[in-house]
């Protein structure tokens, strides 16, 4: 019975004994393994590890708490949850993390799936960093969009909108005037 | 004589005539060896040729960094050090060291594969600080973020 309880225990702790160096070389090991089982239970629903683990050193770098970094593991893990519920099975995980990042930054969920949409068969990985790019450097989030899906119906190249700044988004916002005519008209 | 064959039968003389020795030309058998060698040295150095060519080509692959160069670059004229910490180092501060050019400025350069990567300056190994020209992006434990998008040629 004893031996079964045991053989039971080391066959859950299995992988958690496979996780990542990176962690085991940068926190005390009950830290290390908590942090395994999340990204572990992660890994078990098929949502990518690297982004977790990635925000997990950068907690440690920052000099957060245990506490602190398994909060923001728990927060990124719903995140890509989220995402690939969005974005569909299939989305490769460059897509999910940029598409998580996009909902931790407040992007509705319904513009992931409308870039989806208008983006086809192509990657929404380009046009959703930049839209958060764009924010983040103070273009109008509305303004933003509107330039980013009007790319993304067009087809554009990921380059096309990775090179897109506020002042394009602001220049395309404001209002064209009609030209004004002469005032005064000379002789012909 | 051929078993079940008359003596002088032709189908015998025949089967006689196909057991019996065939005389090879003098020096005949010392060039098929010599050609056998041949081919089996060329074969030999066709092969090592190979390994070499493929041997150049992985450590080409792997000797050399890919990606799009990307120069991170602060202006700090007081401080001693800045290491660039972000995704790419795994959040190490010392894999990449910035160097100071005589106006003051900062910077290093590294190669990234495309992608979507988080990043901050550490300055002096205790203060953390955003770089003023790339998007910020929200941070989980307080401190300032950068993120750099790089996308493929």
């Amino acid at each position: 019975m004893t031996s079964r309880l045991l053989l039971l225990l080391l066959c859950g702790a299995l992988p958690l004994l496979a996780q990542d160096p990176r962690l085991t070389s940068r926190f005390a090991a009950p830290v290390a393994l908590r942090l395994a089982a999340t990204i572990d239970s992660a890994e078990r629903e098929g949502l990518p590890t690297e982004p977790m683990v990635l925000r997990a050193l950068e907690g440690q770098a920052k000099g957060a708490t245990p506490d602190q970094i398994i909060a923001a593991l728990a927060r990124l893990g719903g995140a890509l949850r989220t995402a690939r519920t969005t974005l569909g099975p299939e989305a490769p995980a460059p897509e999910l993390t940029t598409a998580a990042a996009a909902l931790q930054a407040g992007v509705p969920q319904l513009r992931l799936s409308e870039l989806r949409q208008l983006r086809g068969g192509m990657p929404v990985t380009a046009p959703l960093g930049a839209y958060l790019d764009l924010i983040a450097r103070g273009a109008s989030a509305d303004g933003a969009w509107n330039r980013i899906s009007d790319l993304a119906r067009r087809r554009a190249s990921d380059a096309e909108f990775v090179r897109l700044t506020p002042t394009d988004v602001d220049r395309e916002a404001k209002p064209v005037r009609p030209p004004r005519p002469p005032a005064n008209q000379g002789p012909p | 004589m051929t078993d079940g064959l008359e003596p002088g039968d032709p189908l015998d003389r025949m089967v006689t005539l196909l057991r019996e020795p065939v005389p090879i030309a003098p020096g005949l058998a010392r060039r098929a060896g010599e050609r056998l060698r041949r081919q089996r040295k060329a074969r030999v150095t066709g092969g090592m040729v190979l390994l070499l060519l493929i041997g150049l080509f992985e450590a080409a692959v792997h000797r050399q960094p890919s990606g799009t160069s990307i120069t991170f670059a602060i202006a700090a004229p007081t401080v001693r050090s800045i290491a660039l910490v972000g995704d790419f180092t795994d959040w190490r501060s010392d894999r990449v060291q910035l160097e100071r050019t005589r106006s003051g400025l900062w910077q290093a350069t590294v190669k990234l594969r495309p992608g979507r990567y988080r990043f901050a300056y550490l300055v002096d190994h205790e203060q953390w600080r955003a770089d003023a020209r790339a998007a910020s992006a929200p941070d989980d434990f307080g401190r300032p973020t950068s993120v750099v998008t790089v996308v493929g040629n």
